[in-house]
């Protein structure tokens, strides 16, 4: 009961319960609960197959979940696409960050979402007004100036650069609540991977909750206020980064503490 | 990374000026080769020629950026143009009407090419080989080699009138590309092309409707197709099923060495018209010279794998140099 209070407290943005997956004969997720706290980055731990993606898919709308209930701002929702799901402000950053290689960055940040004018009962695209708007929100939201890389197709982008593109084209509308991301740093080099982190400590700073999915523990350790850690389809425990070790976390991945966690289930 | 060369800084040059390099070279060959080149006849007679080249090359520059490519465009206007003469000859139709009539009947053609790539999800490079030979072989049953000609003089208008000292197919291919221009700039048609074919999923995450922009593609270039049509239809006043053979290879190269990537994504609209132009000019000449047909051939298809190969060298220094900045970028973040 002690617990249920102290929910209602809680300012959750997002919160699952519950939450149970099936693919064909396999489990892929049971009975997961999760939340996110308005103003936190959320860090999602756990080895291969411990059931990260398909927890971030269900969350992001991309699947539906067979059992369990999502809550967005403490109203039950069901996400019916990915599309609704953004439309409700979930927005993802994918590992391969979907950018177009060939288009400059702000029509990347603007891409399927175009600003464009009337002419002669026609659209025309306002390639300066986009140029603008991407450039401050970039450097006003997260600090990343383009410099002679404005105008410069993305492939001349470093990989910090490109990151924050995929990031500045998933925040850049108004009704952001949420922003997933999956192994942000996973293809970054020493130097780009701090530029990320830093990107997310920026995003957590104007109130954007952010939920992060990394195989690297330093990296998540470096951003994170608390860590959700997956194992074999089950919650196995739910740590406030201050006050937790890498040593405890990996035990929690790996298994080694699941006597004390949960009940042992034996279940392969 | 600033120790570059003049070799280098030459090779960087050229690779900027692209498919413009190759225009000016051109021009100083034929110049020197043939002294009539530069006369003004000869010049707007090339302007002329290359005219057909351009209206088809503006439609294949979203094609092939896109991610696709067409290869049944010469069979498209044979076919558009037989049916077209027929309305004009055998059914009496008034010219402006017959005229209206084939570009739809091209816009329809390439929807045909565009709703079975995307709904059965085929290749692009073989449904639009298949659709070559079915609409090669629609024209000769049409036709039933016939060969029609002595058109209208509202029609044959078209081909031989000049205004301002132009030509009229040349005026209407220089508009054409400057509206393409525009349009693969300035709107989303443009935008999503180049997303569709630079990254498809990246497109489709973005809730961009892959399939509808690829069909619209297609019916662009086959409205093309039917401007082209009437436009060499009028310009020979003759038209017979075996027509336009060749177009679609003369096209493809154009838009090739014009700057637009056989792999989709980014394109040139200008280069295209440059790479028309310069097949033109390379025609011109080897006619001015009295090059055999047979050999003109041989010559053509040598100097479009060396222009293809210039382009692919070009596309590399220009990544080389690319790289180079990203290295500096990252430079500059690290100090």
């Amino acid at each position: 009961m002690n617990d249920a209070k102290k929910r209602q407290d809680e300012d959750f943005v997002l919160e699952a319960r519950g939450i149970t997956k099936n693919f064909g004969g396999l489990r892929a997720l049971d009975n997961v609960d999760f939340s996110l706290r308005r103003g936190e980055v959320m860090g999602l731990v756990g080895d291969n197959g411990a059931g990260k993606s398909t927890l971030i898919k269900i969350l992001t709308g991309v699947y539906p979940a067979d059992a369990g209930e999502i809550l967005l701002e403490r109203q039950p929702v069901t996400l019916r696409s990915r599309q609704h799901a953004k439309s409700l402000g979930i927005e993802a950053v994918y590992q391969d960050l979907a950018l177009v290689d060939t288009l400059e960055a702000s029509a990347n940040v603007f891409l399927g979402s175009e600003i464009s004018n009337p002419l002669l009962g026609m659209q025309f695209l306002d390639n300066a007004k986009m140029r603008t708007e991407a450039l401050n929100l970039l450097k006003n939201k997260l600090n990343i100036q383009l410099g002679s890389n404005r105008k410069a197709p993305v492939f001349n982008l470093s990989g910090g650069q490109k990151q924050s593109v995929a990031i500045g084209r998933a925040i850049y509308r108004e009704h952001i609540k949420i922003l997933v991301m999956d192994e942000p740093t996973a293809a970054l080099g020493p130097e780009e991977t701090e530029k990320t982190l830093h990107l997310i400590r920026t995003l957590r700073d104007h109130g954007i909750p952010v939920i992060v999915i990394a195989h690297n523990l330093e990296h998540v350790f470096a951003v994170s206020e608390r860590i959700t850690v997956l194992r074999r389809g089950r919650m196995v425990g739910v740590r406030s980064t201050a006050e937790s070790s890498k040593t405890e976390i990996l035990g929690l991945i790996i298994g080694a503490e699941e006597k004390e966690v949960v009940p042992s289930s034996g279940k392969a | 990374m600033n120790d570059t060369t003049p070799a280098k800084s030459v090779q960087k040059l050229i690779a900027r000026l692209g498919p413009g390099f190759v225009l000016i070279v051109v021009i100083l060959v034929a110049a020197f080769m043939v002294p009539r080149f530069f006369t003004t006849l000869n010049l707007i007679n090339v302007l002329y020629q290359s005219s057909i080249y351009i209206v088809l090359a503006v439609g294949m520059t979203f094609v092939i950026t896109g991610g696709g490519i067409d290869l049944s465009i010469g069979s498209q206007v044979a076919l558009i143009s037989v049916v077209m003469s027929g309305f004009i000859h055998a059914w009496g139709w008034p010219v402006g009407l017959a005229m209206v009539v084939a570009i739809f009947f091209g816009m329809g053609l390439g929807a045909v090419n565009g709703f079975v790539i995307t709904g059965l999800r085929m290749p692009d490079f073989i449904v639009t080989l298949a659709a070559m030979e079915t609409f090669r072989g629609f024209a000769l049953v049409h036709s039933a080699g016939k060969i029609w000609f002595d058109f209208p003089s509202s029609f044959r208008y078209i081909g031989i009138t000049r205004w301002a000292g132009l030509p009229i197919p040349t005026i209407v291919a220089l508009i054409l590309a400057a509206i393409g221009y525009y349009i693969y700039h300035k709107t989303h048609f443009g935008r999503y092309t180049i997303a569709v074919g630079g990254n498809r999923t990246a497109a489709i995450y973005c809730g961009i409707p892959v399939s509808r922009y690829k069909v619209f593609q297609y019916v662009l270039m086959g409205g093309l197709c039917g401007l082209a049509a009437i436009l060499i239809t009028s310009r020979l006043d003759s038209s017979q099923a075996t027509m336009a053979q060749g177009y679609e290879i003369h096209t493809i190269a154009a838009v090739i060495m014009g700057g637009t990537s056989l792999f989709g994504g980014s394109g040139n609209v200008v280069g295209s018209v440059v790479g028309a132009l310069i097949l033109g000019i390379i025609a011109n000449t080897m006619v001015l010279l009295g090059v055999d047909y047979f050999w003109r051939l041989v010559v053509t298809g040598l100097l479009i794998v060396l222009a293809v190969g210039l382009n692919q060298w070009r596309e590399n220094v220009m990544r080389e140099a690319s790289l180079e900045a990203v290295k500096e970028t990252a430079k500059e973040s690290t100090s």
